[in-house]
């Protein structure tokens, strides 16, 4: 907590610090984080990449106020995270558990800010803008389930765009859907970024796509896990699937942070 | 168990309401199958010897013969009117007492003891006790029903509201849904598919009670009927009263598992086309 006091960590929208957690007690504890510390600044696209069994979800549950940490502390605009703050979103990996099937696809998108009393006629105008921001603007009636995989995915970003969060915390979203939605859900959170400027923090175990999406790449060691480097990527704002991922500055720094994860990864055995 | 009884009903529904022409040909072998069946009932009672036992068109004249003189009405309405308001009543108790037992671990081992006690008791052992209470009106029907039919809406809605996903309910708390629109919109639609089956179970439950305790109390209704049929030596009657019994059960059965599909839509069980 001594480091919230750095000018740097000040202006941060979020800033993790600290966070430690273990699970179980006695001879099978086990502890997922040691001491993670990183901070987010408005409109930045972060993405968190580690090994394996890094407690990357541990780590995510406990930012946002799911899960109380051992030790350490998260902030949001400079305040606590105790419970899940209004200012954030959440999109989970598995869409298809998340969306509530008995809602349609607008009542799911509308449900949180039901919950929070926003009347009526704004709900309908924030609702159709997200869903016009996913390019879903025409399956606000369907059902979630009748759906493909990728769609659905777009409704939970959705619903998470129309809940006005300033920043959007996703868990591996991409990771259950084919090879070539997982580029177009890429591209439209690029885009979503570019057009709303929102923050984005991106957990992920794909190496192309932390680089490829983001301004900075945290890596994370195995368990207990700590941060082993924060990774700059200067490609620019504008990414596309073919050229930049052939640029060879793309490729360079796929290399540097897989090469850090493979080093944090031994380094954690050698122990 | 209950539970995948029900699915599996969901689905063989699903099945043959899937095409239309295939259908209507699945119900002329049906219909074809029931007719031959009743053939040989007739042929069996006008050229075998089967005692006291009618043949369809005996007991057809006595159907037409209850319904014509307006005999019908009253028991049937005594009997159904036991029927739905213990089922009710059962469902108001079930209901709330299985949410809360369902989210409440602590809550559920503290009241299992005396629920596995008290749902083992058979109904029929509290028939002198509820004469006792009530006489042989709708009070004493109302009590068994209710003693009986609380269990499977009860327990129904336990196992519903432990089988939430806990992908959705981290999405709620994490959207900060207030409590009463999680019992609404998370709990109670995660709940419904177990619940309806509970439902429609304690609903056949309800009706079998209603026509014991209607013989055994005598209380009025269609099980009182079937006994003063037989004491009076109105054979064909007495048979006449359990077909309408039968008739009831099956009935109440198609009208549950009608608005169980429409309710729930959106259950991977009932969802037809469109998903993918």
């Amino acid at each position: 907590m001594t480091s919230s006091t750095s000018p740097v960590v000040e202006s941060a929208l979020l800033s993790v610090s600290g966070l430690a957690k273990s699970y179980g007690d006695g001879a099978s504890r086990r502890q997922v984080l040691a001491d993670v510390e990183f901070t987010a600044q408005a409109g930045d696209f972060l993405t968190i990449v580690g090994p394996s069994g890094a407690g990357k979800t541990t780590l995510l549950r406990c930012m946002s106020g799911l899960l109380a940490p051992d030790a350490g502390e998260t902030r949001l605009s400079g305040a606590p995270v105790a419970e899940p703050p209004a200012d954030m979103a959440l999109v989970f990996q598995d869409y298809s558990r998340s969306l509530l099937p008995w809602m349609s696809v607008v009542g799911n998108v509308t449900f949180p800010l039901r919950s929070r009393g926003v009347a009526k006629p704004e709900r309908r105008t924030r609702a159709e803008e997200a869903l016009a921001a996913v390019g879903l603007e025409s399956s606000a009636r369907l059902y979630p389930w009748q759906l493909s995989g990728g769609m659905q995915q777009r409704v939970a970003i959705a619903r998470a765009l129309a809940y006005g969060p300033r920043i959007l915390v996703m868990d591996e979203p991409f990771a259950s859907v084919d090879a070539q939605t997982r580029a177009e859900l890429e591209d439209l959170v690029l885009d979503l970024r570019d057009r709303l400027g929102v923050t984005f923090l991106l957990v992920t175990h794909d190496i192309d796509e932390a680089v490829y999406l983001a301004d900075r790449v945290v890596v994370l060691s195995g368990a207990p896990t700590t941060v082993t480097a924060v990774v700059p990527v200067d490609l620019g704002r504008k990414r596309d699937q073919v050229e930049t991922k052939a640029r060879p500055q793309f490729v360079s720094l796929r290399s540097q942070v897989y090469r850090l994860i493979r080093a944090a990864a031994e380094d954690k055995e050698a122990k | 168990m209950t539970a995948a009884t029900g699915t599996r009903a969901r689905g063989v529904a699903r099945r043959a309401g899937g095409v239309p022409g295939g259908a209507r040909r699945v119900w002329a072998v049906k219909a074809g199958f029931v007719a031959l069946l009743a053939a040989v009932w007739e042929a069996a009672v006008r050229f075998g010897d089967l005692g006291t036992f009618p043949a369809p068109t005996e007991l057809c004249r006595a159907l037409t013969d209850l319904v014509g003189d307006g005999e019908i009405g009253g028991p049937v309405l005594d009997t159904l009117t036991s029927w739905a308001l213990g089922l009710l009543v059962s469902a108001a108790i079930g209901v709330p007492v299985g949410l809360v037992l369902g989210v409440s671990a602590s809550a559920y081992r503290l009241c299992r003891f005396l629920l596995d006690f008290l749902r083992t008791i058979p109904s029929l052992a509290l028939v002198p006790l509820a004469v006792l209470l009530y006489g042989s009106g709708l009070g004493s029907k109302m009590l068994l029903i209710v003693f009986t039919c609380v269990w499977p809406i009860l327990l129904q809605t336990v196992y519903g509201v432990r089988d939430i996903d806990p992908v959705a309910a981290e999405t709620c708390r994490s959207y900060r849904i207030r409590p009463s629109h999680r019992a609404l919109f998370l709990i109670l639609p995660s709940a419904a598919g177990y619940l309806a089956t509970g439902v429609r179970i304690a609903a056949g439950v309800s009706l079998l009670i209603s026509l014991s305790a209607e013989i055994i109390i005598p209380s009025p209704g269609i099980g009182q009927a079937i006994t003063s049929a037989q004491l009076g030596g109105a054979i064909p009657a007495m048979y006449a009263w359990i077909a309408v019994a039968g008739v009831l059960g099956v009935l109440i059965n198609l009208l549950f598992t009608r608005v169980e599909r429409r309710a729930l839509r959106w259950h991977p069980s009932q969802r037809q086309g469109g998903g993918r």
